[in-house]
């Protein structure tokens, strides 16, 4: 099943495209160690990016907890945890699910792998490498960043590769029409490297002067949520919602602008992160304007995914896929909207500094892309192994586990951060900083709580991950999930 | 820093803008704004067609004759 065409002629733009559309079995086939290698390794950094996360959100109401041993300090674990769930869990997962929809959206079979399986390879190594250095003490001090300087050429020469074969692969499309989701992970794999890249030279290779260096940090790491991982997301959950219900889009006409609104306004929003910062005015009121424009591609899209799983609730309950991508798709109209609001002036006053950006970084990065991957995950296995999921107990615990314990999270920190917030803006009432300080910690253990019950679903997917892999396919299986095995493959 | 990296970044960036307006270009000439419906329905096949339900919690899914018969004969055509 590889290909004919050799590396050289594949990266040729002259190569003209000869084969026929490939059968989805057969796509499916192709990338199925591509898949499982990065799905894999993502859900091992998850199990790792939940224990630094734990650990680091007992210390805030905890601090002595572990706190005798440096490379268990809060500076430390709580930057492992981000910096292992961005780029070993969430980045991994993403690339994971991106080669698969891209192949199948191409109706191409995945050519030269063996490049993938090497990128994928370096590039865990490198998170893992870095990951160390941050325990170690070697981070960089910049935000998202953290990595120290001597992994991160390995991490971009590796997505860059990553990058290159996901336009690769949508160059050799079969397909007559080119899906919305295809434009969004064009863009993601596009713009990831320019993001990475330039923010390395201005932050760490030929460091910028002053409050330029904050702007860049703030430029970047808004980005790499906005124009890496929500395009990611999107372009999930456009394909499994239509895909999983057996309807289209409600309309298409509206994932196109929400897709051009997107990559319009985006880049300009991350600088909401300094308002009121020693930057110039102009600049943040720029960011203000962008926040809010984002306003536009995400109604459009909340309107399309809402409305096509209108009428079909009992099907989405029933498929463990939409459970959790339709549980994403919410909560990024929630996010998103929270998160343009958060960008106003007035209320961005009462949040910034307290613990409710944190839980609105949460609310964005977990319930959010990491539902939709976990929704992801559930449709791909069982095709790319050709077997049932072992068990729906784990499942239910899967899901009630991350979708109870996420929205705890963010109603706690909201809520609390929000409190803290007023607090801090009324020293006639609250004159003293330790007992607005004291008042935050019922939310903080309710926040460890959260945690708790995310880490119990998570340990159910690895378990089920885990399971699939290893059981083996039975005679007597009929094909549930995979409700049309190919003649050529029936079990 | 040097002006030189100034220079690099802001021609990267120009590229970059350059790139998505060829891509918006690309994307009219190339008919993505035209037949829309057709687009949305590029992800069914004859293998796995429109109105059939393609996903179910293991061990749960309907019973067959839920199932349009026209998935069943259509199969892997």
């Amino acid at each position: 099943m590889s290909s004919a065409t050799s590396l050289a002629a594949a990266i040729d733009p002259r190569t003209r495209m000869s084969q026929e559309r490939a059968e989805l079995h057969q796509i499916d086939a192709s990338t199925r160690v591509l898949a499982l290698i990065f799905l894999g390794t993502s859900a091992a950094w998850l199990l790792l990016g939940t224990l630094f996360g734990l650990i680091s959100s007992w210390k805030m109401h905890n601090p002595e907890f572990l706190s005798t041993h440096e490379w268990l300090t809060f500076g430390r674990v709580r930057t492992a945890h981000l910096n292992t769930i961005i780029y070993g869990w969430a980045t991994n997962a993403g690339i994971g699910v991106s080669f698969w929809l891209m192949a199948r959206l191409s109706r191409t079979l995945l050519r030269h792998a063996g490049i993938l399986y090497v990128s994928g390879a370096a590039w865990n190594l490198a998170v893992l490498i870095g990951t160390f250095g941050i325990l170690r003490g070697d981070g960089q001090p910049v935000e998202w960043l953290e990595f120290p300087r001597y992994v991160t050429p390995l991490l971009f020469v590796s997505y860059a590769l990553i990058g290159v074969w996901g336009i690769v692969t949508f160059r050799f499309r079969r397909g007559e029409h080119t899906y919305v989701s295809q434009w969004y992970l064009l863009a993601a794999l596009f713009w990831f490297p320019w993001l990475y890249s330039v923010a390395q030279i201005m932050l760490v290779f030929a460091p910028t002067i002053g409050v330029i260096q904050a702007l860049t940090n703030w430029w970047f790491a808004h980005n790499v949520l906005g124009l890496w991982f929500t395009p990611i997301g999107i372009a999930a959950a456009y394909y499994f919602i239509p895909k999983v219900l057996g309807k289209p889009i409600h309309s298409y006409h509206l994932s196109v602008v929400g897709f051009w609104a997107l990559a319009f306004f985006y880049n300009w929003a991350g600088v909401h992160h300094l308002i009121g910062g020693p930057i110039p005015v102009w600049v943040q009121s720029a960011g203000i304007v962008a926040s809010l424009m984002m306003v536009i591609p995400v109604i459009v899209t909340a309107i399309n995914h809402h409305l096509t799983v209108v009428g079909c609730f009992q099907q989405v309950w029933n498929s463990p896929t939409l459970r959790f991508i339709v549980f994403g798709a919410m909560n990024y109209t929630l996010a998103s909207l929270a998160g343009s609001a958060m960008a106003l002036r007035s209320v961005n006053s009462v949040t910034h500094f307290t613990h409710a950006t944190v839980g609105h970084a949460h609310h964005g990065m977990y319930a959010f892309f990491t539902m939709v991957m976990f929704g992801s995950v559930y449709y791909m296995l069982p095709r790319l192994l050709r077997k049932e999921w072992p068990s729906a107990f784990l499942i239910n615990v899967h899901f009630w586990g991350t979708a109870a314990g996420i929205a705890l999270y963010v109603v706690a920190l909201s809520v609390g951060g929000w409190i803290q917030g007023t607090q801090m803006l009324d020293p006639k009432n609250h004159p003293d900083f330790l007992q607005i300080m004291r008042d935050t910690q019922p939310w903080l253990l309710a926040r460890s709580i959260a945690g708790i019950m995310m880490a119990v679903g998570h340990i159910a997917f690895v378990f089920s991950f885990v399971w699939i892999l290893l059981k083996k396919r039975s005679a007597t299986e009929t094909d549930p999930t995979l409700f049309n095995t190919p003649p050529a493959l029936k079990i | 820093m040097s002006w030189f990296a100034y220079g690099l970044l802001a021609l990267i960036g120009l590229l970059m803008s350059v790139s998505a307006i060829y891509a918006f270009f690309w994307a009219q000439k190339t008919g993505e704004f035209k037949d829309l419906d057709a687009q949305a329905r590029s992800i069914f096949d004859p293998s796995e067609p429109e109105g059939v339900v393609s996903d179910f919690f293991p061990g749960r899914q309907p019973r067959p004759a839920a199932r349009p018969q026209h998935a069943v004969a259509s199969k892997h055509s």
